[in-house]
C-alpha cells in the first residue's frame, strides 16, 4: 500500500464528518429561512460569507505574499494555506445566493440612495461578483503556475487584487450596509482584518501537522500578533475621529456598538479577544513555538474574529444581541465546506519542494 | 560584498572616516552659511511677528507646518529599515541601515524646529510639557498637538537610543583603530573610547545586546506607525472638508516611509561614490529599496483613490465641493503634480531597467521628495483655502522669510548628515561581517551543561585566537566536551549559534523593558487622567478623563519607558557602564579575529591546549 493511498484512507473520517457538519449546517439553516425572523437568517449568510471568504481568500494570498516579500520560510506550511482555494465555488455560490436573496435582506434594494446608481442592487451584485470572480480565477493561476515552481508575478498581483477586492466588498457588504455612514477606511480595515483572520487560521492548521516545526510556528505567531496590532490599528483609526468629533452621520456606527449595552459587552470581548488578545496571550516566545498554545489561542482568536463580524452586521438592523442556531448552523455549515474542500483539493496543489525545504 | 575579509570591510567603512578634504569643508561652510540666514531670517520673523508670513485667513497652517509633517515622514524610512525589516530578517537592510538610522535623527530634528517656529512666540513653547505648574497650565492631554509633543519627543529618544546601540559594536571597531594608528592618548582615541563604553565583544555582551536590540526594533515597530498617524490627527481631528478623514493615518504613515525612502536614495547614492563605498553598498541594495517604495506607492495610490471615492459616495456637498476644487481648481496643479510624483513616477520602478540604474533611481528619488513636499502643503492649504461657507475662502501665497527658513531646514539637515559621514561608520560594520560569519558557521550541537562566562582572572586560562567563526565555534565544543566548563568568547560579530551551543540562558534584558513598558503605560494614563483630575476642564465637550484619547498618552508611555527600560538592562547586564575593555581583550577582536579564553586548572593547560589544537587556532595566549 503507498503513502499516498494510507494518507487517502486517514482522511475519510474526516470527509465523512465535515460533510456531515455541513449538511447538518445548512438543513438547521435552511429551516431558520422560513421562520419569523428570515432578514435575519440572510444576514447570518452575509456574516458567513464575510467571515470565509475573507479567510479563504487570505490563506491563499499569504503564501504569495510571503514570497513577493522572498521569504522561505513558510515552505513546510504553504500547502496548508494554499488548500484556502477549496472554499473558491461555496464562496462565489454564497454571493449569488445573497444576490437572489437581496430582497428579503439588502438594505438598498429597490431603495433610493443619494449615491445613486452605485448602490443599486444588481450594480452592487453584479461588479462584486465580478471582482470576486477575478480573485478567485487569479488565484487559480497562481495556484496552477506555483505547481510549475512560478508563479512570482501573478503572486504578487494577487496579493494587490485581494487588497482591492476585498476592500470593494467591505465598501458593499459591510459599510452600504447603513448607506449613511461611510468611512474611507472601511475597504482597507475589511482586507487588512481578513488577512488577520487567515493568518490565524494558517496558524491553527500548522499547529494542527506534525510536520509543520517550531521556528514556523514561531513565525505563524508573530505574524499573527503583528496583524492583530493592524487590525487594531484601524480599528483605533475609525474610533478616535469619530469619538473625538461626534458628527451625526459617523456616530452611527459607533452607538449602536458602544452606547448599547448589550452590544457593549460584545464590544469589550472583542477587545479583550482579536484586538489585544494575541499580544497578551502569544507575548512569551515559549507560547509561539508551542503548537497546543499557539492552537488554542488561534482557534479562540478566530472564533472571536467570526463574532467581530457579526459584530459588523448585526448591531445596523437589531438592538438585541441574538447569537442562535441561525448564524451558528451556517457558521458549522461552512466550516464543514471549508474543511471538506481542503481535504479533497490537497492532491491537485502544488507539491512541496525538499530543495526549498531544506533550504528554509 | 560576496568576496570581502573581515578586515576589508571594516577598513573600507573606517577610511571613510578619515579627515576630509577641501571640497568637503566649502560644503560645509555652504550649508552653515544657509543655516545662518535662515537663523536671521526666524530672528526677523520673532522681532517683526507672524505678519511677514503668508499666514492670513482663513489659511493659519501652511508652509511651516508641511515642513514639520514633511521632516517627520523622512524620519520614517529610518525606522522601517532598521527596525521592521530587522524583525522580518530582510538582511539587504544592512548596507543602508546606518545611514537611514542617522537621516531619521536628523530629520526629526529638522521636524522639531517648524512647530516653535510656526509658534510665533517662541518664549511659550513650555507651557505644553506637562510639568506641575503653579499656575494650573497644565496641558490639555485630549489635544492632538499634546500627542504631537508625546510622541515626536518619544520618537527622537527612541531612535537615538537605537541608534547608538546599534552603534555600539562599531565604536569600538573605531577606538581600536585610532588606538593602533594614533595612539591611546590621541583625542579621537580617547573620544571613541569613551562612547563605546568599553564595548568588547565578548560573548556575554553579544548576548544581551542581541536581545536588546530585538526588543528596540519590537518597541520602535509600533512607534513609528504611532507618530505620523498622530501627526495625520492634528488634521484629522477637525471638522474641515479634506482633513476631517479615518483613512488618514495609515495613508499619513505610507506616505512618510515613501518619502523617506526616496531620501535614502538621495542620500546614499552620492554618499557610496563620495566615501568610495561601493565594496558594500551595491545596486542591489539600492533596487530593494526601489522595490519597497513601488510597495509604498500602491499604498498611496489607493489612499488618493479611496478619498476622492468616498468624498463622492459620502454625498457631503462640502466634501465633495472641496475635492472638486482640490482637482480641477485653481490648486489643481499641486494635486496632480503630486499624483504625478508621487505615483505615476514612482511606478516606473516596476520595470528593472529603472531600480538597477543608478541616474533613473535618483532622479525618481528627487521627484518622490518634491511631490511629497507638495503632498504635504497641498492636504494642509487648500481644505483651509476652500472650507465651509464661499465667502471665507481664501488663497496663500509663502514670503521670503517662509521660503529661505524652508530652504535652511534642508541645509541644517543636510549639515547634519555631512558631520555624520565623517564622525560616525557610515554603514554597520558589525551586520555585515556578521553575514561572513554566518556562511563560515558549521553546526557542531550543544554542550551537555550551561557553560559559564564569568571568568576568574586569578586563575589560569588560555585564550585562543582564529580567523574563522566556524574554528572558534569548533574550539568552543572541543571545549566544553573535555569538561572545561567556564570560558569566555570575543568576537567582532553576533554569533547567534554560540549562544544556542553554550546552553546560555536568554537574556534577562527581557524583564526591564517588560518592567519599563508596563511602568509606562500605568505612567501614560496616571499622567493624562491625574492633570484631567486636577483641573477638571470641560474642552470640546469631552470629559475631562476620557480613555480613547488617553490611550496615545498610554502608548507612548509604554514605548518610551520600556526602550529606556531595555537600555538600562543592557548596561548593567553588558557591563557597559565601565570605559575599560574586558581583561584579556586583543584590539583585534573588533576587526577580524576571534577569540575564546577558557579558564582551567594549572594542571590542565597541557590537556586545553590540546583539544584547541584540532580546531586550528593560530594563536593561543596561556594566562597564568
Amino acid at each position: 500500500m503507498s503513502t499516498s493511498d494510507l494518507e487517502n484512507r486517514s482522511q475519510v473520517p474526516w470527509t465523512i464528518l465535515w460533510a456531515l457538519l455541513a449538511l447538518t449546517g445548512v438543513g438547521i439553516w435552511l429551516f431558520s429561512i422560513d421562520g419569523a425572523d428570515g432578514g435575519r437568517a440572510w444576514r447570518s449568510l452575509l456574516i458567513n460569507f464575510l467571515f470565509f471568504s475573507s479567510l479563504a481568500g487570505g490563506l491563499v494570498v499569504w503564501p504569495a505574499l510571503v514570497r513577493t516579500a522572498k521569504g522561505r520560510w513558510h515552505v513546510r506550511v504553504e500547502h496548508l494555506a494554499q488548500a484556502g482555494f477549496a472554499f473558491s465555488i461555496p464562496s462565489l455560490l454564497a454571493l449569488i445566493v445573497l444576490w437572489i436573496a437581496s430582497p428579503h435582506w439588502a438594505p438598498w434594494y429597490r431603495a433610493d440612495f443619494h449615491q445613486g446608481i452605485w448602490l443599486n442592487n444588481h450594480f452592487l451584485f453584479g461588479r462584486d461578483l465580478a471582482a470576486l470572480l477575478v480573485f478567485w480565477g487569479l488565484a487559480g493561476y497562481y495556484l496552477l503556475e506555483r505547481r510549475k515552481d512560478r508563479g512570482e508575478l501573478p503572486g504578487t498581483i494577487l496579493v494587490l487584487v485581494y487588497c482591492l477586492v476585498f476592500s470593494l466588498l467591505g465598501f458593499d457588504l459591510v459599510m452600504a450596509l447603513d448607506p449613511h455612514w461611510y468611512s474611507n477606511l472601511a475597504g482597507g480595515y475589511i482586507f487588512m482584518s481578513g488577512l488577520y483572520i487567515a493568518m490565524t487560521c494558517w496558524a491553527l492548521l500548522a499547529a494542527w501537522q506534525p510536520d509543520a516545526a517550531a521556528d514556523q510556528l514561531h513565525d505563524l505567531g508573530k505574524l499573527m500578533v503583528g496583524f492583530s496590532l493592524l487590525t487594531t490599528y484601524f480599528m483605533f483609526a475609525h474610533l478616535l475621529p469619530i469619538w473625538y468629533e461626534n458628527l451625526p452621520h459617523e456616530i452611527r456606527f459607533l452607538v449602536p456598538r458602544m452606547h448599547n449595552k448589550r452590544w457593549t459587552l460584545v464590544s469589550y470581548l472583542l477587545l479583550g479577544l482579536v484586538y489585544f488578545g494575541p499580544l497578551v496571550l502569544l507575548i512569551v516566545e515559549k507560547g509561539k513555538r508551542n503548537r497546543w498554545w499557539l492552537g488554542s489561542i488561534s482557534l479562540l482568536v478566530l472564533i472571536g474574529m467570526w463574532l467581530e463580524r457579526w459584530w459588523l452586521v448585526a448591531p445596523t438592523f437589531d438592538p438585541q444581541v441574538r447569537l442562535g442556531l441561525s448564524e451558528l448552523s451556517l457558521a458549522g455549515a461552512f466550516t464543514g465546506l471549508l474543511g471538506l474542500g481542503m481535504v479533497l483539493i490537497r492532491r491537485h496543489l502544488p507539491g512541496r519542494q525538499p530543495a526549498e525545504e531544506n533550504k528554509s | 560584498m560576496g568576496d570581502l575579509k573581515y578586515g576589508e570591510i571594516n577598513d573600507d567603512v573606517l577610511n571613510a572616516m578619515q579627515k576630509p578634504n577641501v571640497a568637503f569643508y566649502l560644503a560645509v561652510a555652504f550649508l552653515a552659511a544657509l543655516v545662518g540666514l535662515a537663523g536671521l531670517c526666524l530672528m526677523y520673523q520673532v522681532q517683526a511677528g507672524m505678519g511677514v508670513t503668508g499666514l492670513n485667513r482663513p489659511i493659519g497652517w501652511a508652509v511651516y507646518i508641511t515642513n514639520f509633517v514633511f521632516w517627520v515622514g523622512i524620519a520614517h524610512s529610518g525606522t522601517l529599515i532598521s527596525a521592521i525589516l530587522f524583525l522580518l530578517r530582510a538582511h539587504w537592510r544592512d548596507a543602508v541601515s546606518r545611514a537611514a538610522e542617522a537621516m531619521t535623527i536628523f530629520a526629526i530634528m529638522t521636524a522639531g524646529l517648524f512647530p516653535l517656529i510656526h509658534l510665533g512666540r517662541l518664549w511659550a513653547a513650555y507651557y505644553i510639557l506637562p510639568y506641575p505648574s503653579q499656575r494650573q497650565i497644565w496641558p490639555n492631554f485630549v489635544s492632538p498637538l499634546v500627542w504631537d509633543v508625546l510622541a515626536v519627543t518619544t520618537y527622537l529618544t527612541v531612535s537615538l537610543i537605537f541608534w547608538f546601540i546599534g552603534l555600539l559594536p562599531d565604536l569600538a571597531a573605531a577606538r581600536d583603530r585610532y588606538r593602533q594608528t594614533l595612539g591611546p592618548d590621541h583625542f579621537r582615541t580617547r573620544l571613541y573610547g569613551a562612547i563605546s563604553l568599553g564595548w568588547s565583544g565578548s560573548g556575554s555582551q553579544w548576548r544581551h545586546y542581541g536581545r536588546s536590540y530585538l526588543f528596540f526594533a519590537a518597541l520602535a515597530t509600533p512607534l513609528v506607525i504611532s507618530v505620523h498617524s498622530v501627526v495625520s490627527w492634528d488634521f484629522a481631528i477637525s471638522l474641515l472638508p479634506g482633513w476631517h478623514s479615518l483613512i488618514f493615518p495609515p495613508y499619513f504613515v505610507a506616505g512618510a516611509i515613501h518619502s523617506g525612502l526616496a531620501m535614502v536614495l538621495t542620500l546614499l547614492i552620492p554618499m557610496r561614490k563620495l566615501l568610495h563605498l561601493e565594496r558594500l553598498i551595491h545596486p542591489h541594495h539600492f533596487e530593494m529599496l526601489a522595490k519597497t517604495i513601488i510597495l509604498t506607492t500602491t499604498i498611496l495610490g489607493y489612499a488618493y483613490a479611496m478619498e476622492v471615492f468616498v468624498a463622492w459616495y459620502s454625498g457631503d456637498v462640502f466634501e465633495w465641493e472641496l475635492f472638486k476644487w482640490r482637482l480641477f481648481g485653481s490648486a489643481g496643479w499641486m494635486y496632480w503634480l503630486c499624483v504625478i510624483c508621487n505615483v505615476l513616477i514612482p511606478l516606473l520602478f516596476i520595470f528593472k531597467k529603472m531600480r538597477s540604474n543608478i541616474i533613473p533611481l535618483f532622479v525618481i528619488s528627487l521627484f518622490v521628495n518634491l511631490g511629497m513636499w507638495f503632498e504635504r502643503l497641498m492636504i494642509i492649504f487648500t481644505s483651509q483655502a476652500h472650507d465651509f461657507m464661499p465667502h471665507n475662502f481664501g488663497s496663500y501665497m509663502p514670503t521670503w522669510v517662509e521660503l529661505l527658513i524652508t530652504l535652511g531646514s534642508f541645509c541644517f539637515f543636510f549639515l547634519w548628515f555631512f558631520g555624520f559621514c565623517k564622525v560616525l561608520p557610515t554603514v554597520p560594520l558589525s551586520e555585515l561581517k556578521g553575514r561572513i560569519a554566518d556562511s563560515e558557521i558549521i553546526p557542531t550541537g550543544n554542550c551537555d551543561t550551561r557553560v559559564s562566562q564569568r571568568i576568574d582572572t586569578e586563575k589560569p586560562s588560555v585564550l585562543a585566537v582564529f580567523s574563522n567563526a566556524g574554528r572558534l565555534l569548533e574550539a568552543a565544543k572541543r571545549s566544553c566536551d573535555a569538561g572545561f566548563k567556564v570560558m569566555e568568547t570575543f568576537s567582532p560579530v553576533k554569533i547567534d549559534a554560540l549562544d544556542a551551543m553554550l546552553m546560555q540562558p536568554k537574556s534577562p534584558v527581557r524583564f526591564f523593558t517588560l518592567a519599563g513598558a508596563l511602568c509606562g503605560l500605568a505612567g501614560g494614563f496616571w499622567l493624562a487622567a491625574g492633570t484631567a483630575s486636577v483641573n477638571s476642564l470641560i474642552v470640546g465637550g469631552k470629559p475631562p478623563v476620557s480613555l480613547i484619547p488617553f490611550c496615545i498618552v498610554g502608548f507612548e508611555g509604554t514605548i518610551l519607558l520600556g526602550s529606556l527600560g531595555n537600555f538600562i538592562g543592557l548596561v548593567i547586564f553588558a557591563r557597559l557602564f565601565r570605559s575599560k575593555t574586558s581583561p584579556y581583550y586583543d584590539p583585534r577582536f573588533s576587526r577580524d579575529k576571534f577569540g575564546l579564553l577558557v579558564s582551567c586548572g594549572a594542571d590542565e593547560i597541557g590537556r586545553l591546549q590540546e583539544h584547541l589544537a584540532p580546531a586550528l587556532p593560530e594563536e593561543i595566549h596561556v594566562h597564568k
